[in-house]
């Protein structure tokens, strides 16, 4: 039996954990550089606000209706998320986290899994305020319907067994639901499944085997499969490691010359090589890349990348930084205002495996033992302790974020206040 | 003289002549460290390092650090800029040191219930008053405070 966890609206929640003001009033928190909506609070879903809203169409509400927002504060959000993991993994026997607000546990062995769902629910709340719905099923796809399930329907109270219904009732609850709730059907599959007079869960459950394979795709044959009962996922527990790595923002205010855009690209270049390391892999190839403002079509359009073979697989940031100068200095135009850029580390491998070539090392001992040395820092003494000479340190291209709560779980120096 | 150690852990080199003409001596060169004196008796009973989040956060999950600001718990050893130290794991009860919420400030008192099952916030500062908790107000208990951290060096004397 699996289960799938996952939070109600989970950064606005996390927000209210240490800011009781925000209670009971329409709440948003906005993307990266303050662009548009990435949770809402059940208020503000009343209001009439959908996700991925730009920010600046709603800012009337502010006056109109007391709408608060906040800039992500991702330091908070990972902090409460990795409670709540730490929280759900000593309650099962298996876990795997889906992402930031989603977990999937194995309950095989547990005598009763509604009994607890229940205490899953009550303990997370107790513990971070945090409130979770429960979906229980024979397959992970199952439990992913029965959790949107538990999410939609209040009397469940966050929680729903879908092995419980008879065949007659699933039949008659999954004609309601429309197929695009099924994991793994995005908009474009659902509308090509319409086209097929695939509308609903109970349709996809349905289909012919051949017909979905043959039309489709192995991935939703395994889907289909799920959908009846087979088992065809297993818990991921250990995540694999990124085939690729990108780093890229949108700029608060535009950048012009090519000093901001390259203090921009090596911060990027860092905080890549960051991941890299952490995730224990070389990277053989940089691709940067920049561009002006899509949506001001008044401005002069202009995007470029650039791709650049490494001679040999590396994780020492000096060498990456190396290459992506080069490449933003080769694709850097005067006269453009740049909206954009990022950094695309690829061709990975895992770093042990990694072979020197006959006229290059590869990277040293001593690079390996310098990078170490660095992400420890940086881990311990807080973000941009120790940085690359040319990021920069207060540069007007950072993002936007004058709405950001502070780190209160983080950082001694930003603790919640209590009165007394 | 009989090796001391096995051979494995021993090989044997040859220490340059430092006069012309003198024998060579051969020395043990031994591949682990070899503390001089005797072995340290401490070493059979060496135990782990003291650890304080051992003892202030018995459960992590569930574990908050608050900064404390304000006189009014000052009795009860709970003293402004200190850090409190919460667990949202321990169920309140009454006398209980507690964060709680009160129409959307986070507040630090003792939480009281009264004989007639109301709500009471108790201050440890007879200059503050108790608060009685109304049922239109939106009320929470936050947390219980386990532990106040106090530092000595940093703070000023407390003001009246």
């Amino acid at each position: 039996m699996f289960a799938l966890s996952d939070m109600n609206n989970a950064y606005v929640e996390m927000e209210r954990i240490f800011q009781p003001a925000l209670r009971g009033c329409p709440v948003v928190v906005l993307s990266n550089n303050d662009g548009c909506v990435v949770s809402r609070s059940a208020e503000a879903k009343a209001l009439g606000i959908k996700m991925g809203t730009p920010w600046f169409e709603l800012r009337d509400l502010e006056q109109t209706h007391g709408l608060v927002a906040r800039s992500s504060n991702f330091a908070l959000y990972g902090d409460i998320s990795r409670r709540v993991m730490r929280i759900l993994a000593e309650m099962a026997p298996r876990q795997e986290v889906y992402s930031v607000d989603e977990c999937f546990l194995d309950l095989t062995g547990i005598p009763d899994p509604d009994e607890l769902a229940k205490q899953i629910r009550d303990r997370v709340l107790q513990w971070t305020r945090i409130t979770v719905c429960v979906g229980l099923a024979s397959t992970k796809t199952r439990a992913k319907l029965a959790n949107h399930i538990a999410k939609v329907t209040p009397r469940l109270q966050g929680v729903f067994n879908l092995e419980r219904l008879t065949a007659d009732q699933e039949a008659r609850l999954f004609s309601k639901i429309p197929v695009n709730k099924v994991w793994g059907v995005g908009p474009r599959l659902a509308l090509r499944l319409q086209q097929l007079g695939i509308r609903t869960v109970a349709d996809l459950q349905a289909a012919d085997d051949d017909v979905i394979q043959r039309q489709f795709s192995i991935t939703l044959a395994r889907t289909v499969a799920e959908l009846n009962g087979v088992s065809c996922l297993d818990l991921e527990e250990v995540a694999p490691p990124r085939k690729q790595i990108m780093v890229s923002r949108s700029f608060g205010e535009m950048v012009a010359s090519e000093q901001d855009l390259l203090q921009a690209i090596r911060t990027y270049t860092a905080q890549a090589a960051e991941k890299l390391r952490g995730q224990g892999s070389t990277a053989q190839a940089v691709l940067v890349f920049a561009g002006s403002n899509r949506f001001r079509p008044q401005d002069r359009q202009y995007h470029a990348s650039r791709y650049l073979s490494l001679v040999m697989p590396t994780q020492d940031t000096r060498v990456l930084l190396a290459a992506a100068e080069r490449g933003l200095k080769d694709l850097y135009h005067a006269g453009i205002h740049y909206k954009k850029a990022g950094v695309l580390l690829s061709e990975l491998q895992d770093a042990a495996l990694t072979q020197a070539d006959l006229f290059s090392a590869g990277d040293s001992g001593k690079a390996r033992a310098l990078m170490a040395t660095v992400d420890r820092l940086n881990r311990e003494c807080g973000r941009g302790t120790v940085y690359f000479a040319g990021m920069g340190r207060q540069p007007t291209w950072r993002v936007r974020a004058g709405m950001r709560s502070p780190p209160f779980t983080t950082r001694w120096d930003s603790l919640c206040i209590a009165r007394c | 003289m009989k090796p001391l150690l096995p051979p494995d852990l021993m090989r044997t080199c040859d220490a340059r002549p430092a006069v012309q003409g003198a024998r060579s001596l051969h020395r043990p060169f031994f591949l682990c460290p070899v503390a001089a004196g005797f072995p340290n008796p401490c070493d059979d009973y060496r135990d782990k390092d003291l650890d304080a989040n051992e003892l202030l956060a018995p459960n992590p999950a569930a574990t908050y650090y608050l900064r404390i600001r304000g006189h009014s718990m000052r009795d009860g050893f709970v003293r402004d800029n200190d850090i409190a130290v919460v667990d949202r794991s321990i169920t309140p009860r009454s006398g209980h040191v507690v964060v709680a919420t009160l129409d959307g400030e986070m507040l630090v008192k003792t939480l009281v219930r009264t004989p007639a099952g109301g709500i009471e916030l108790h201050p440890a500062n007879s200059r503050f008053p108790v608060i009685a908790v109304r049922p239109d107000q939106e009320f929470e208990v936050w947390g219980v405070v386990r532990w106040t951290l106090h530092h000595h060096l940093e703070n000023m004397p407390c003001s009246p």
